[in-house]
């Protein structure tokens, strides 16, 4: 269904009348952004698939299209965005999925969200419906606002419709599983960076690393063969990994609390950078270690320890740390889009914030 | 300014005053080669250039053009194929050439991290010993920098499996014409906040200067397949480029070239290129050993089906430089078969390939002038090569109204205007019609976010809507006329 008439007379009124408008998809990042005070401009009805053509790698979509709408249409022709979008509460939209930014296990080796993005129709602050990008991976003309608008969690205007990369789904796939602590599992992650293998996925917990190693089944095997381990029938446990459902995650379990004064931090650090001090149970690893999560109660020692790394850690729910500078620019890019700051947006970037 | 008038040289003074000995060029001669960047048709004599050689004098530089208001025009190598480092009349070029130091080979955390002279093949040289390599390779990949690459987005060969600049930029520091140092990312996978490096990317030195970049590296393929193809009809090897990637192979290069192309490269290099051929696919695959055998059964069959009279398959290393060595050298074979040439560069859909090289054709009967095709058919990036000889009176003329003329057909089959040489001054014009006033107001305020005063790298990237309401090719989109405010009779 095409409702762009309705959003464009939403954010023209919320100019006229001067009201904030929050940009909403299926709430499935919930945990993850801040809420934001916003009067709801939904996006859900805004769905549908406008065109798609597996020979040339590119999907087009609405913004409220289901992320699993687009997932299950992709299989059907043995395609898959690589990036493995996050299903948080086994939702979320093409918007959203662009909005937040959020790319699943396979990052390092398949690219990240913003990586895919072709080109994005969006509004803008000033009521304006504007196309960058295009279909077309090979397209520098002009700046590169579809990857600017990807992870601005709306701050800069919905997303009205998205052209995304597709590529061939991997058709074999294999888990190995090593007992390792935290340190010996980077060791063998950051040995195994330095060679050319299938290698789409990690996870590290409480003493247990798992690979997952997908392509073809000729090199599969090679590498399977090479790398030893025990293989494991995985069960779901990379769609936990990427939706958020693995128990690790959870803040509490029917009813239980099991993190009481402790939140979730997400950090990423330079791969081999050294573990942070953490229980086993309090941590996991993910991108061949340049993704760590820490259930902290102590925000200063984990901003020290990531700030140590150089790298940056967001506890879910807060802000994303943006300091100083970065944010005098960034809040100068957002009144270039939305001057009036019509747009609330959990990256709260606020015009008046401009150098 | 007028010539060496007293700000000329107060100014000359204070630059020379925070830059090392050899580092301000001010004579006729030393100005010459900055006149111009690879589009050697578009030049501009400087008035002067600074070659800085560390951060801190490139600070100086910026400071003291913004407190005098001169526009600087960053250059890396030169290289660049759409007038990108025109000087500026009154402004000074900013050749970054002498940051050419490789600051680490970071093994552990697969990055490494450069200044922006550093050639381009140097990375993936000193990245060798460690089994790694920076996979973006763009053609002239053995002299371009980059910080040239960050400014273009540039591609190559490779871009279709392994992407872009943008894909493999994982830090940059930035210097903004403001006075800031701005520094995002580093080994990392991700940053808080907006996308500043894939806003950077691209940005054609119209945001900042960048001093620093850090780049992913990435395992070097430990066997390769190269494969060259002959078709009697195009649209039988666009078919083979559709088949391939139907199948879920996406190769780690796919190139095309047309008859005119073949012809003159295989005169040029003695490749072995097939004269009689129409088209012709170069197809490159990687992987370890097992899976790149089925993987080049599986290409052998596709190219096989879709018509291809003959096919040479190359495991040996030699035999593969020897393959790739015509399609590396087309656009010098190319130059010799006329005086002079314009290389365009366009991105279209790739089963619109048939019907735009038959348009080409059309625009090459009615200019009367010659075009060889080049095309990244992996990703439907095309170069087409319009040959004439600038002596004879008009053709420049005409092969730069064909080269509109094609690029307006490239947007007009869903395509753009530039796949990876950048907008410069080449192709102002062919952004008004891929792009609406609004779009075109939307890049400039975006520009002002970074440079209030439009210092950096003035006139480039992004036309005007003066220029855009005087050319009369204006965008209209979801019925509303651009630039209402004109008055039109």
């Amino acid at each position: 269904m095409d409702r762009v008439a309705r959003i464009v007379e939403a954010v023209n009124d919320a100019r006229q009348s001067r009201r904030g408008l929050s940009i909403a998809g299926s709430g499935s990042k919930r945990n993850w952004l801040p809420q934001t005070d916003g009067e709801l401009l939904v996006m859900n009805e805004h769905a549908g698939i406008v065109a798609y053509d597996p020979a040339e790698l590119v999907i087009t979509a609405r913004a409220g299209t289901p992320i699993r709408v687009i997932a299950d249409e992709l299989s059907r022709h043995e395609q898959t965005l690589a990036f493995e979008p996050p299903q948080f509460f086994a939702s979320g939209t093409l918007g959203g999925m662009l909005s937040a930014g959020l790319s699943g296990p396979a990052r390092p080796w398949c690219g990240s969200v913003r990586d895919a993005v072709l080109g994005v129709e969006m509004i803008n602050g000033l009521g304006e419906r504007l196309t960058f990008g295009g279909q077309v991976m090979k397209n520098v003309a002009g700046y590169d606002i579809s990857r600017l608008m990807t992870g601005a969690c709306g701050a800069l205007g919905p997303i009205l419709q998205a052209s995304v990369r597709v590529q061939p789904a991997r058709d074999f796939s294999l888990t190995l599983r090593f007992a390792l602590d935290a340190g010996a599992a980077n060791e063998l992650c950051r040995q195994l960076a330095g060679r050319y293998l299938p290698l789409t996925g990690t996870w590290w917990n409480a003493g247990l690393l798992s690979l997952r190693l997908a392509g073809s089944e000729a090199g599969v095997l090679q590498a399977a063969e090479s790398l030893g381990g025990d293989r494991v029938q995985p069960g779901n446990l990379w769609q936990d990994v990427r939706d958020h459902s693995a128990p690790f995650f959870k803040a509490s379990d029917a009813g239980v609390e099991q993190r009481a004064g402790q939140k979730l931090w997400r950090i990423v650090v330079p791969a081999a950078a050294p573990m942070p001090a953490a229980q086993d149970d309090d941590l996991a690893v993910e991108w061949a270690g340049g993704l760590r999560w820490w259930w902290h109660e102590d925000a200063s020692e984990v901003a020290a320890y990531a700030a140590a790394c150089n790298g940056w850690a967001w506890s879910l729910g807060d802000q994303q740390p943006i300091d100083g500078s970065h944010r005098s620019y960034m809040a100068a890019i957002k009144a270039a889009f939305d001057p009036d700051n019509i747009f609330v947006s959990a990256m709260n970037l606020r015009p008046s914030d401009a150098h | 300014m007028e010539e060496s008038s007293p700000d000329r040289r107060f100014i000359a003074g204070l630059l020379r005053a925070n830059l090392p000995e050899d580092g301000l060029i001010t004579d006729e001669a030393g100005l010459r080669p900055y006149e111009c960047d690879g589009l050697t048709a578009i030049r501009e004599q400087p008035w002067i250039v600074a070659l800085p050689q560390t951060e801190q004098q490139i600070a100086a530089v910026l400071r003291i053009c913004r407190e005098h208001g001169v526009p600087v025009v960053p250059r890396g190598a030169g290289t660049g194929l759409s007038g990108g480092a025109r000087p500026s009349r009154d402004g000074v070029v900013l050749a970054l050439s002498k940051l050419n130091q490789i600051l680490e080979i970071d093994a552990a955390n697969c990055v490494a991290r450069l200044q922006p002279g550093v050639r381009n093949l140097a990375i993936s040289e000193a990245a060798a010993v460690h089994g790694l390599y920076y996979a973006p390779d763009p053609s002239s990949q053995i002299a371009c920098s980059i910080g040239g690459n960050v400014a273009e987005n540039s591609g190559g060969v490779h871009c279709l499996k392994y992407g872009l600049t943008v894909h493999n930029v994982l830090g940059l520091r930035v210097l903004t014409m403001e006075g800031e140092v701005l520094e995002f990312g580093g080994a990392l996978l991700d940053t808080p906040g907006l996308d500043m490096l894939a806003v950077m990317c691209g940005s054609e030195g119209m945001l900042g200067v960048v001093t620093e970049v850090t780049v992913a590296l990435l395992p070097t393929p430990p066997e390769v397949v190269v494969m060259l193809a002959a078709f009697h009809e195009i649209e039988a090897a666009g078919e083979a480029v559709a088949h391939i990637i139907g199948q879920g192979i996406i190769p780690a290069g796919m190139e095309m070239m047309d008859r005119l192309a073949v012809q003159a490269a295989e005169q040029f290099a003695h490749a072995g290129y097939p004269e009689d051929a129409a088209a012709i696919l170069l197809v490159e695959l990687d992987g370890a050993e097992t899976e790149l055998a089925s993987l080049t059964a599986q290409v052998t069959r596709a190219l096989k089906d879709c018509g291809a009279y003959r096919l040479d398959t190359a495991t040996e290393s030699s035999e593969q430089l020897r393959l790739w060595k015509g399609r590396k050298a087309a656009f010098p074979a190319v130059g010799r078969l006329s005086p002079d040439y314009y290389c365009m560069d366009g991105t279209i859909p790739r089963h619109q390939l048939a019907n735009v090289l038959a348009r080409i054709s059309e625009f090459s009967a009615e200019y009367g002038l010659r075009v060889a095709n080049v095309f990244h058919a992996g990703d439907g990036n095309l170069h087409p090569l319009i040959l004439f000889d600038a002596n004879k009176a008009g053709e420049l003329q005409a092969a730069e109204e064909m080269g509109g003329r094609i690029l307006e057909l490239c947007v007009e089959v869903g395509g753009t205007v530039t796949g990876e040489h950048g907008v410069g001054i080449e192709k102002l014009d062919q952004m008004c019609v891929q792009f609406s006033a609004a779009e075109l107001e939307q890049f400039f305020r975006l520009k002002s976010a970074w440079d209030p005063l439009g210092l950096l790298n003035p006139g480039k990237g992004i036309p005007t809507l003066t220029r855009c309401g005087e050319l009369g090719g204006m965008h209209v989109r979801h019925g509303e006329l651009p630039f209402p405010e004109l008055e039109r009779y």
